[in-house]
């Protein structure tokens, strides 16, 4: 059991907190910070002890920074929090404890990257590995909001898979159903990409009646592939394959097929779907794809997906 | 234990390993003096910041720092059979592209390290495996080292690119003004007269790989990181967190004969190294001997500790010791023995520091087969 926590912190305090004491110059916290110490103390009674950290901030210390720019870039009390990393220092005051902290980055998906990182690390070395992160999520005149998330890790996560995964373990994933699921297996997956492999056997739906591929269902073919990498992606975190109820391709962008595609298709008994994860927005992600048989690019253009 | 296998750079001392190593045993400091005319905000009194081409200073911080890391990139790949099937890649740095947008009225939309990563990524057709950034403050490197070790341990990857750079613009270097950390002229670590650093643009390529018997290699025997709850702008007074670290890295039951220290110039950080090395050592039948590379290159941020890690591996394969060329007379109350001028030495093991600010500390050990 990997136990997770959330809190929403109003900064700045309306009274003096009860920690106060535990952190130098705590009243020059940024707001980050603030909520960080804040969070970890209305927590601390149901955590271990942990022997590494990732600090997993969307956004780094962007706030922090322009902050301190608008003091002309002359104050020595907010240029102190330009650095992400200095958040730890205050949270192992109010710890008081030290070991080693990582502060990564990887937006916008810097804080499932970190998780996955922890999830690899904890052991036998790091029995207990936190990922923790402070973002700010709304302001009102000078009052802001932040939202401050923490994964206690104390075991890897058990997936019962290993690659190349059949789809047919990842049904919960899209709404498609046979015959119309198309692609037959997620080979690879990382952070932000992974591929599929789609084999070429009489029947498919993807095929004409004369048994040739019609080309534009390579296009089907890239979108499937990102809804079986994306589950892979978040079954591999210990979530759930069906995040979303709604999931479908909403446009498609300078998708460009190969003149011989048909034909090399045609002398083929799979193709490889690879697709990257460019940008999410909200509930849409943008992805590039491509499409290779025999070691050609075949099709390649970019998707907008919409997951909701 | 991971091992070295490739590394280039590109900093002040100009664009290799040569001229970096050569700049090391000249004793002489590259600091120049920058345009600032155009920055947004006019530091007071101007600091002394080396920078080694300014003129590509012009095309923003993005552009620059892939420049630069291309630059080192290319070295590195010179010197090793590179393989880009199963790369890693971690991108280390303070403030990475923060230059391209703070000034501005538009915010952000990411953090400022991963469109870096992006692009240079992108430039060199690399698509790895794995890629993230670490943000350690100036112990980037070091942090980003820790990762690369457990990636290989764990044979998530074969290889690992760690990328270090950053990039010396107005903000970075208002920050340091407003803090009072800058030399009024030049960084004189360890020195009694020191009064502060200088800053200098800076970026390397270090590959890493699983243990390899090449002769050529060197092994990162340990690596240690150690973030303290002291204070967010000062280390604890006694060095304590170097001290687990090296109680971590057992440095104590071991011969090492060099330690490249993080040596900025700083009163507070050359004080607490040179404690936190003191206790280590008391009992050593050899005491190391200790320089620094900051004094040359001024304090490339992020990109320290990878600077720091090429010197130790051209003093291992060398044999050589290089001095801290800027200072003559080092601080009374300072215990260890520090290296003034180039000598040859006997060097089997290095000892690096890299410190960074709100109290992120690091070190590893490194030898050479």
């Amino acid at each position: 059991m990997n136990p997770s926590f959330s809190a929403e912190i109003l900064f700045p305090p309306a009274e003096k907190p009860a920690w106060a004491p535990l952190v130098s110059r705590w009243h020059q916290l940024d707001g980050a910070s603030f909520a960080l110490v804040e969070a970890y103390t209305s927590w601390k009674q149901s955590l271990q002890t942990p022997s590494l950290i990732f600090l997993a901030s969307e956004g780094a210390s962007n706030e922090a920074d322009a902050d301190f720019v608008k003091t002309g870039a002359k104050s020595p009390s907010k240029m102190i929090h330009t650095l992400p990393s200095t958040r730890s220092s205050p949270l192992c005051q109010a710890m008081g404890w030290s070991g080693p902290v990582l502060c990564v980055q990887k937006d916008p998906h810097t804080f499932e990257t970190a998780l996955k990182e922890a999830q690899e690390m904890v052991g036998t070395e790091y029995p207990v590995v936190w990922v923790l992160g402070a973002s700010p999520i709304h302001s009102e005149g000078t009052l802001k909001k932040y939202r401050v998330e923490l994964v206690q890790l104390l075991e890897k996560p058990k997936t019962n898979f290993t690659f190349p995964v059949p789809v047919s373990l990842l049904s919960e994933a899209l709404p498609h159903r046979a015959p119309m699921l198309w692609v037959d297996e997620v080979l690879w997956i990382n952070d932000t990409q992974g591929e599929c492999r789609v084999r070429l056997k009489p029947g498919k739906h993807f095929l004409d009646a004369n048994g040739a591929v019609r080309i534009s269902s390579l296009i089907e073919w890239t979108a499937q592939s990102y809804g079986f990498v994306k589950a892979c992606q978040v079954l591999s975190r210990g979530g759930n394959a069906n995040p979303y109820e709604q999931n479908y391709l909403a446009a498609f962008n300078d998708f460009s097929f190969q003149e011989n595609a048909a034909s090399v298709l045609q002398d083929s008994s799979e193709a490889l779907v690879r697709i990257e994860i460019l940008k999410e927005l909200g509930p849409l992600t943008l992805i590039e794809g491509q499409v290779v048989a025999q070691g050609e690019v075949l099709a390649s253009g970019r998707l907008k997906v919409y997951c909701a | 234990m991971i091992s070295l296998i490739g590394y280039g750079c590109s900093s002040s001392a100009g664009i290799g390993v040569s001229h970096f190593w050569e700049s090391l045993q000249s004793g002489i400091s590259r600091a120049a003096l920058p345009n600032t005319q155009s920055w947004p905000v006019q530091p007071s009194p101007t600091p002394k910041i080396c920078s080694w081409d300014l003129e590509t200073k012009k095309s923003g911080a993005q552009q620059t720092l892939v420049t630069q890391l291309s630059a080192a990139w290319d070295k590195a790949r010179s010197t090793v059979d590179f393989n880009p099937a199963d790369l890693g890649v971690i991108f280390a740095s303070t403030k990475g592209n923060v230059e391209d947008f703070i000034w501005t009225d538009s915010p952000p939309r990411s953090d400022p390290l991963t469109p870096v990563l992006k692009a240079f990524l992108e430039v060199h057709s690399l698509r790895p495996t794995k890629s993230i950034c670490v943000s350690n403050a100036c112990a980037s490197t070091h942090g980003a080292i820790f990762l690369a070790a457990n990636w290989l341990r764990s044979r998530k990857v074969k290889s690992v690119l760690v990328l270090a750079a950053d990039f010396i613009g107005p903000f970075v270097v208002n920050g340091f003004q407003s803090l009072k950390a800058l030399s009024k002229d030049s960084a004189r670590p360890f020195s009694g007269d020191r009064d502060g650093l200088t800053l200098g643009d800076g970026a390397a390529a270090l590959l890493f790989a699983a243990h390899h018997q090449n002769k050529d290699a060197f092994q990162i025997e340990g690596i240690a990181i150690d973030n303290e709850g002291y204070a967010v702008t000062r280390p604890s007074q006694e060095g304590e967190s170097l001290g687990r670290i090296y109680d971590r890295l057992r440095v104590a039951g071991q011969p090492v004969d060099l330690v490249i220290a993080h040596g900025t110039g700083t009163i507070e950080n050359d004080k607490i190294e040179d404690r936190a090395l003191t206790r280590a050592f008391q009992s050593a039948d050899q005491r190391p001997v200790v320089t620094a590379t900051k004094w040359c290159t001024g304090h490339t941020l992020g990109a320290s500790g990878a600077l720091d890690l090429i010197a130790a591996a051209e003093a291992l394969k060398r044999q050589e010791v290089f001095g801290i060329g800027t200072s003559r007379q080092i601080d009374s109350d300072f215990q260890m023995d520090y290296a003034l001028q180039t000598a040859s030495r006997s060097i089997e093991r290095v000892l690096v520091n890299s410190l960074g600010f709100g109290g992120a500390h690091a070190a590893l050990v490194m030898n050479r087969l």
